[in-house]
Protein backbone atom coordinates (compact mmCIF):
# COMPACT_ATOMS: atom_id res chain seq x y z
CA UNK A 1 0.00 0.00 0.00
CA UNK A 2 3.00 2.23 0.49
CA UNK A 3 3.58 2.59 -3.23
CA UNK A 4 -0.05 3.26 -3.92
CA UNK A 5 -0.20 6.02 -1.36
CA UNK A 6 2.87 7.72 -2.77
CA UNK A 7 1.31 7.28 -6.19
CA UNK A 8 -1.74 9.06 -4.87
CA UNK A 9 0.44 11.87 -3.60
CA UNK A 10 2.22 12.21 -6.95
CA UNK A 11 -1.05 12.18 -8.85
CA UNK A 12 -2.55 14.85 -6.66
CA UNK A 13 0.48 16.96 -7.39
CA UNK A 14 0.49 16.35 -11.12
CA UNK A 15 -3.23 16.46 -11.67
CA UNK A 16 -4.75 18.73 -9.04
CA UNK A 17 -8.51 18.68 -9.21
CA UNK A 18 -8.73 15.20 -10.67
CA UNK A 19 -9.59 12.12 -8.69
CA UNK A 20 -7.32 9.09 -8.94
CA UNK A 21 -10.07 7.38 -10.89
CA UNK A 22 -10.15 10.15 -13.49
CA UNK A 23 -6.39 10.14 -13.85
CA UNK A 24 -6.29 6.42 -14.40
CA UNK A 25 -9.32 6.41 -16.65
CA UNK A 26 -7.47 8.65 -19.02
CA UNK A 27 -3.90 7.46 -18.71
CA UNK A 28 -3.89 3.93 -17.36
CA UNK A 29 -7.14 2.58 -18.64
CA UNK A 30 -6.77 -1.09 -17.88
CA UNK A 31 -4.40 -3.78 -16.87
CA UNK A 32 -3.68 -4.87 -20.36
CA UNK A 33 -1.98 -1.56 -21.00
CA UNK A 34 0.41 -1.92 -18.12
CA UNK A 35 3.18 -3.94 -19.77
CA UNK A 36 3.48 -1.21 -22.35
CA UNK A 37 5.72 0.74 -20.04
CA UNK A 38 3.02 3.30 -19.43
CA UNK A 39 4.16 3.64 -15.86
CA UNK A 40 4.37 6.52 -13.45
CA UNK A 41 7.63 7.28 -15.24
CA UNK A 42 5.81 7.86 -18.48
CA UNK A 43 3.30 10.10 -16.76
CA UNK A 44 6.28 12.14 -15.64
CA UNK A 45 7.73 12.10 -19.13
CA UNK A 46 4.57 13.55 -20.54
CA UNK A 47 4.92 16.54 -18.28
CA UNK A 48 7.96 18.75 -18.10
CA UNK A 49 8.62 18.89 -14.43
CA UNK A 50 9.39 16.48 -11.69
CA UNK A 51 10.23 18.36 -8.58
CA UNK A 52 7.56 20.35 -6.79
CA UNK A 53 10.28 22.90 -6.00
CA UNK A 54 10.72 23.69 -9.68
CA UNK A 55 8.57 26.22 -11.37
CA UNK A 56 7.64 24.53 -14.66
CA UNK A 57 7.80 27.84 -16.48
CA UNK A 58 11.38 28.54 -15.41
CA UNK A 59 13.61 25.51 -15.27
CA UNK A 60 12.01 22.38 -16.64
CA UNK A 61 14.26 19.39 -17.15
CA UNK A 62 16.13 19.24 -20.44
CA UNK A 63 16.16 22.97 -21.13
CA UNK A 64 18.84 25.65 -20.98
CA UNK A 65 19.19 28.20 -18.23
CA UNK A 66 17.91 31.65 -19.10
CA UNK A 67 21.49 32.97 -18.75
CA UNK A 68 22.68 30.61 -21.48
CA UNK A 69 19.69 31.34 -23.70
CA UNK A 70 20.48 35.04 -23.57
CA UNK A 71 24.00 34.34 -24.85
CA UNK A 72 22.71 32.96 -28.16
CA UNK A 73 23.38 35.26 -31.14
CA UNK A 74 20.51 37.56 -32.01
CA UNK A 75 19.66 40.16 -34.63
CA UNK A 76 16.88 42.59 -35.40
CA UNK A 77 15.24 42.34 -38.79
CA UNK A 78 15.87 45.52 -40.75
CA UNK A 79 13.62 44.44 -43.61
CA UNK A 80 11.49 41.38 -44.03
CA UNK A 81 14.27 38.84 -43.51
CA UNK A 82 12.80 36.22 -45.76
CA UNK A 83 11.69 37.53 -49.12
CA UNK A 84 10.02 34.18 -49.78
CA UNK A 85 7.54 35.11 -47.08
CA UNK A 86 8.53 32.25 -44.79
CA UNK A 87 7.54 32.40 -41.19
CA UNK A 88 8.73 31.56 -37.72
CA UNK A 89 7.74 27.91 -37.32
CA UNK A 90 6.99 28.40 -33.64
CA UNK A 91 4.29 31.07 -33.92
CA UNK A 92 3.59 30.72 -37.69
CA UNK A 93 3.89 34.51 -37.96
CA UNK A 94 6.12 36.29 -40.51
CA UNK A 95 9.49 37.97 -39.86
CA UNK A 96 8.30 41.54 -39.90
CA UNK A 97 10.68 44.51 -39.72
CA UNK A 98 12.07 45.32 -36.30
CA UNK A 99 11.51 41.94 -34.67
CA UNK A 100 14.28 40.39 -32.62
CA UNK A 101 15.31 37.01 -34.03
CA UNK A 102 17.91 34.33 -33.41
CA UNK A 103 19.82 32.39 -36.08
CA UNK A 104 21.11 29.25 -34.41
CA UNK A 105 24.85 28.59 -34.72
CA UNK A 106 25.48 25.44 -36.76
CA UNK A 107 22.14 24.66 -38.32
CA UNK A 108 21.30 28.28 -39.15
CA UNK A 109 17.57 28.01 -38.52
CA UNK A 110 15.93 31.33 -37.71
CA UNK A 111 13.15 32.01 -35.21
CA UNK A 112 11.68 34.95 -33.39
CA UNK A 113 13.76 35.44 -30.25
CA UNK A 114 10.73 35.39 -27.98
CA UNK A 115 9.46 32.16 -29.53
CA UNK A 116 12.68 30.16 -29.51
CA UNK A 117 13.76 31.39 -26.06
CA UNK A 118 10.59 29.96 -24.54
CA UNK A 119 11.36 26.62 -26.18
CA UNK A 120 14.99 26.58 -25.01
CA UNK A 121 13.89 26.84 -21.40
CA UNK A 122 12.27 23.44 -21.99
CA UNK A 123 14.60 21.71 -24.44
CA UNK A 124 18.09 22.19 -25.86
CA UNK A 125 17.39 21.23 -29.47
CA UNK A 126 16.54 23.21 -32.62
CA UNK A 127 12.76 23.10 -33.15
CA UNK A 128 13.26 22.48 -36.86
CA UNK A 129 16.12 19.94 -37.11
CA UNK A 130 16.54 18.79 -33.48
CA UNK A 131 20.28 19.56 -33.56
CA UNK A 132 21.62 20.17 -30.08
CA UNK A 133 21.93 23.92 -29.67
CA UNK A 134 25.42 25.49 -29.60
CA UNK A 135 26.20 28.92 -28.27
CA UNK A 136 28.57 29.99 -31.05
CA UNK A 137 29.55 28.99 -34.60
CA UNK A 138 32.93 27.80 -33.20
CA UNK A 139 31.17 25.44 -30.79
CA UNK A 140 29.03 24.18 -33.64
CA UNK A 141 32.08 23.48 -35.85
CA UNK A 142 33.82 21.61 -33.08
CA UNK A 143 30.71 19.46 -32.80
CA UNK B 1 -1.33 31.00 -22.14
CA UNK B 2 -2.33 29.12 -25.26
CA UNK B 3 -1.26 30.76 -28.50
CA UNK B 4 -4.75 31.00 -29.97
CA UNK B 5 -3.63 32.82 -33.11
CA UNK B 6 -1.29 29.94 -33.94
CA UNK B 7 -4.10 27.41 -33.52
CA UNK B 8 -6.30 29.54 -35.79
CA UNK B 9 -3.58 29.66 -38.46
CA UNK B 10 -3.14 25.91 -38.20
CA UNK B 11 -6.85 25.37 -38.75
CA UNK B 12 -6.78 27.59 -41.83
CA UNK B 13 -3.72 25.81 -43.25
CA UNK B 14 -5.24 22.42 -42.61
CA UNK B 15 -8.47 23.46 -44.31
CA UNK B 16 -6.57 24.55 -47.45
CA UNK B 17 -5.39 21.08 -48.39
CA UNK B 18 -7.95 18.92 -46.69
CA UNK B 19 -9.11 17.49 -50.00
CA UNK B 20 -5.65 16.23 -50.88
CA UNK B 21 -4.55 15.15 -47.39
CA UNK B 22 -7.90 13.83 -46.20
CA UNK B 23 -6.93 15.20 -42.77
CA UNK B 24 -9.32 17.56 -41.02
CA UNK B 25 -9.28 19.46 -37.76
CA UNK B 26 -12.52 20.98 -36.49
CA UNK B 27 -13.00 23.02 -33.33
CA UNK B 28 -15.18 21.47 -30.66
CA UNK B 29 -15.16 24.43 -28.32
CA UNK B 30 -15.19 28.17 -29.01
CA UNK B 31 -11.89 28.77 -27.23
CA UNK B 32 -10.11 26.29 -29.52
CA UNK B 33 -8.78 24.16 -26.67
CA UNK B 34 -10.76 21.13 -27.74
CA UNK B 35 -10.79 19.96 -31.33
CA UNK B 36 -11.62 16.90 -33.36
CA UNK B 37 -9.11 15.53 -35.85
CA UNK B 38 -10.14 13.18 -38.64
CA UNK B 39 -7.79 10.89 -40.55
CA UNK B 40 -8.55 8.38 -43.28
CA UNK B 41 -7.25 4.85 -42.70
CA UNK B 42 -4.15 4.31 -44.87
CA UNK B 43 -4.65 2.37 -48.09
CA UNK B 44 -3.26 -1.16 -48.05
CA UNK B 45 -3.74 -1.56 -44.30
CA UNK B 46 -6.57 -3.16 -42.30
CA UNK B 47 -7.70 0.41 -41.58
CA UNK B 48 -8.36 1.22 -45.25
CA UNK B 49 -11.83 2.59 -45.89
CA UNK B 50 -12.26 3.75 -42.30
CA UNK B 51 -12.43 7.32 -41.06
CA UNK B 52 -10.92 7.75 -37.61
CA UNK B 53 -11.74 10.56 -35.22
CA UNK B 54 -9.25 11.80 -32.68
CA UNK B 55 -10.04 13.98 -29.69
CA UNK B 56 -7.51 16.77 -29.40
CA UNK B 57 -6.91 18.89 -26.32
CA UNK B 58 -4.59 21.87 -26.58
CA UNK B 59 -2.62 22.25 -23.33
CA UNK B 60 -1.82 25.61 -21.74
CA UNK B 61 1.79 25.44 -22.90
CA UNK B 62 1.04 24.77 -26.59
CA UNK B 63 3.01 24.86 -28.91
CA UNK B 64 5.81 24.24 -26.43
CA UNK B 65 3.96 21.21 -25.11
CA UNK B 66 2.47 18.57 -27.42
CA UNK B 67 -1.27 18.49 -28.06
CA UNK B 68 -3.05 15.67 -26.25
CA UNK B 69 -4.54 13.23 -28.73
CA UNK B 70 -6.70 10.19 -28.18
CA UNK B 71 -8.75 8.14 -30.62
CA UNK B 72 -12.48 8.51 -30.08
CA UNK B 73 -13.10 5.93 -32.83
CA UNK B 74 -12.38 2.44 -31.58
CA UNK B 75 -9.30 0.99 -33.27
CA UNK B 76 -7.43 -2.33 -33.06
CA UNK B 77 -3.72 -1.48 -33.18
CA UNK B 78 -0.70 -2.42 -31.01
CA UNK B 79 0.15 1.20 -30.20
CA UNK B 80 -3.39 2.40 -29.50
CA UNK B 81 -5.40 1.32 -26.48
CA UNK B 82 -8.40 -0.70 -27.63
CA UNK B 83 -10.15 0.47 -24.45
CA UNK B 84 -9.37 4.17 -24.14
CA UNK B 85 -7.95 5.20 -27.52
CA UNK B 86 -4.71 6.40 -25.87
CA UNK B 87 -1.89 6.66 -28.41
CA UNK B 88 1.73 5.63 -27.83
CA UNK B 89 3.66 7.88 -30.19
CA UNK B 90 6.96 9.64 -29.50
CA UNK B 91 6.11 12.92 -31.24
CA UNK B 92 3.13 13.29 -28.90
CA UNK B 93 5.50 12.84 -25.95
CA UNK B 94 9.22 13.53 -25.64
CA UNK B 95 9.88 13.98 -29.36
CA UNK B 96 7.45 16.89 -29.72
CA UNK B 97 8.83 20.11 -31.19
CA UNK B 98 7.04 23.44 -31.62
CA UNK B 99 7.82 23.19 -35.34
CA UNK B 100 5.27 20.39 -35.50
CA UNK B 101 1.59 21.17 -35.90
CA UNK B 102 -1.73 19.48 -35.27
CA UNK B 103 -1.70 18.41 -38.90
CA UNK B 104 1.83 16.98 -38.87
CA UNK B 105 1.02 15.20 -35.60
CA UNK B 106 -2.09 13.70 -37.23
CA UNK B 107 0.04 12.66 -40.24
CA UNK B 108 2.32 10.88 -37.75
CA UNK B 109 -0.68 9.14 -36.18
CA UNK B 110 -1.77 8.09 -39.66
CA UNK B 111 1.76 6.77 -40.34
CA UNK B 112 1.54 4.83 -37.08
CA UNK B 113 -1.56 3.07 -38.45
CA UNK B 114 0.56 1.97 -41.43
CA UNK B 115 3.57 0.93 -39.35
CA UNK B 116 2.69 -0.57 -35.97
CA UNK B 117 5.50 -1.00 -33.46
CA UNK B 118 4.44 -4.03 -31.43
CA UNK B 119 7.67 -3.99 -29.41
CA UNK B 120 6.67 -0.67 -27.85
CA UNK B 121 2.99 -1.38 -27.34
CA UNK B 122 0.18 0.62 -25.83
CA UNK B 123 -2.16 -2.35 -25.88
CA UNK B 124 -0.36 -5.53 -24.84
CA UNK B 125 -3.16 -7.86 -25.97
CA UNK B 126 -3.20 -6.43 -29.49
CA UNK B 127 0.60 -6.40 -29.66
CA UNK B 128 0.82 -10.04 -28.65
CA UNK B 129 -1.75 -10.99 -31.25
CA UNK B 130 0.14 -8.96 -33.88
CA UNK B 131 3.37 -10.83 -33.16
CA UNK B 132 2.02 -14.34 -32.58
CA UNK B 133 -0.94 -14.53 -34.90
CA UNK B 134 -0.67 -11.85 -37.56
CA UNK B 135 -3.55 -13.08 -39.72
CA UNK B 136 -5.96 -12.98 -36.80
CA UNK B 137 -4.70 -9.49 -35.98
CA UNK B 138 -5.39 -8.34 -39.55
CA UNK B 139 -8.92 -9.72 -39.55
CA UNK B 140 -9.71 -8.25 -36.13
CA UNK B 141 -8.35 -4.84 -37.12
CA UNK B 142 -10.34 -4.99 -40.36
CA UNK B 143 -13.49 -6.01 -38.52
CA UNK B 144 -13.09 -3.11 -36.07
CA UNK B 145 -12.60 -0.73 -39.00
CA UNK B 146 -15.77 -2.00 -40.66
CA UNK B 147 -17.72 -1.83 -37.42
CA UNK B 148 -16.54 1.41 -35.86
CA UNK B 149 -14.81 3.54 -38.49
CA UNK B 150 -17.07 3.36 -41.51
CA UNK B 151 -18.56 6.69 -42.41
CA UNK B 152 -22.25 6.70 -42.73
CA UNK B 153 -23.28 8.74 -45.74
CA UNK B 154 -24.59 12.28 -45.54
CA UNK B 155 -28.03 10.97 -46.39
CA UNK B 156 -27.94 8.50 -43.46
CA UNK B 157 -27.00 11.29 -41.08
CA UNK B 158 -29.70 13.63 -42.43
CA UNK B 159 -32.24 10.84 -42.14
CA UNK B 160 -31.39 10.21 -38.48
CA UNK B 161 -31.67 13.90 -37.59
CA UNK B 162 -34.97 14.21 -39.49
CA UNK B 163 -36.26 11.23 -37.49
CA UNK B 164 -35.42 13.20 -34.35
CA UNK B 165 -37.76 15.91 -35.57
CA UNK B 166 -35.48 18.44 -37.32
CA UNK B 167 -36.23 19.78 -40.79
CA UNK B 168 -34.38 18.25 -43.76
CA UNK B 169 -32.68 21.49 -44.90
CA UNK B 170 -31.87 22.48 -41.33
CA UNK B 171 -30.30 19.07 -40.59
CA UNK B 172 -28.33 19.08 -43.85
CA UNK B 173 -26.86 22.54 -43.23
CA UNK B 174 -25.99 21.67 -39.60
CA UNK B 175 -24.09 18.54 -40.72
CA UNK B 176 -22.27 20.43 -43.44
CA UNK B 177 -21.25 23.23 -41.08
CA UNK B 178 -20.03 20.65 -38.53
CA UNK B 179 -17.56 19.03 -40.90
CA UNK B 180 -19.81 15.97 -41.16
CA UNK B 181 -19.81 15.29 -37.44
CA UNK B 182 -23.30 14.16 -36.60
CA UNK B 183 -22.94 14.77 -32.86
CA UNK B 184 -21.66 18.32 -33.31
CA UNK B 185 -24.53 18.94 -35.75
CA UNK B 186 -27.01 17.68 -33.18
CA UNK B 187 -25.53 19.97 -30.52
CA UNK B 188 -25.83 22.91 -32.90
CA UNK B 189 -29.43 22.10 -33.71
CA UNK B 190 -30.31 21.71 -30.03
CA UNK B 191 -28.63 24.94 -28.99
CA UNK B 192 -30.74 26.62 -31.65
Amino acid sequence: MGSSSSLHHICLFLFPGLSIGEIFDSSLPNHQDEPSGLSIGSIFNSTYFLDPQDDPQDEPSGGLSSTLVQKLPQFKTSKPARPDGSECVVCLDGFRKGRWCRRLPGCGHVFHRKCVDTWFLRADTCPTCRARVRLTEEDAQQG
Amino acid sequence: MIDISRVQKELQDCEKDRDSSGIRVCPKSDNLTRLTGTIPGPIGTPYEGGTFQIDITIPEGYPFEPPKMQFSTKVWHPNISSQSGAICLDVLKDQWSPALTLKTALVSVQALLSAPEPKDPQDAVVAEQYMKNYQVFVSTARYWTQTFAKNSSLEDKVKRLVEMGFGDAQARSAIESSGGDENVALEKLCSG
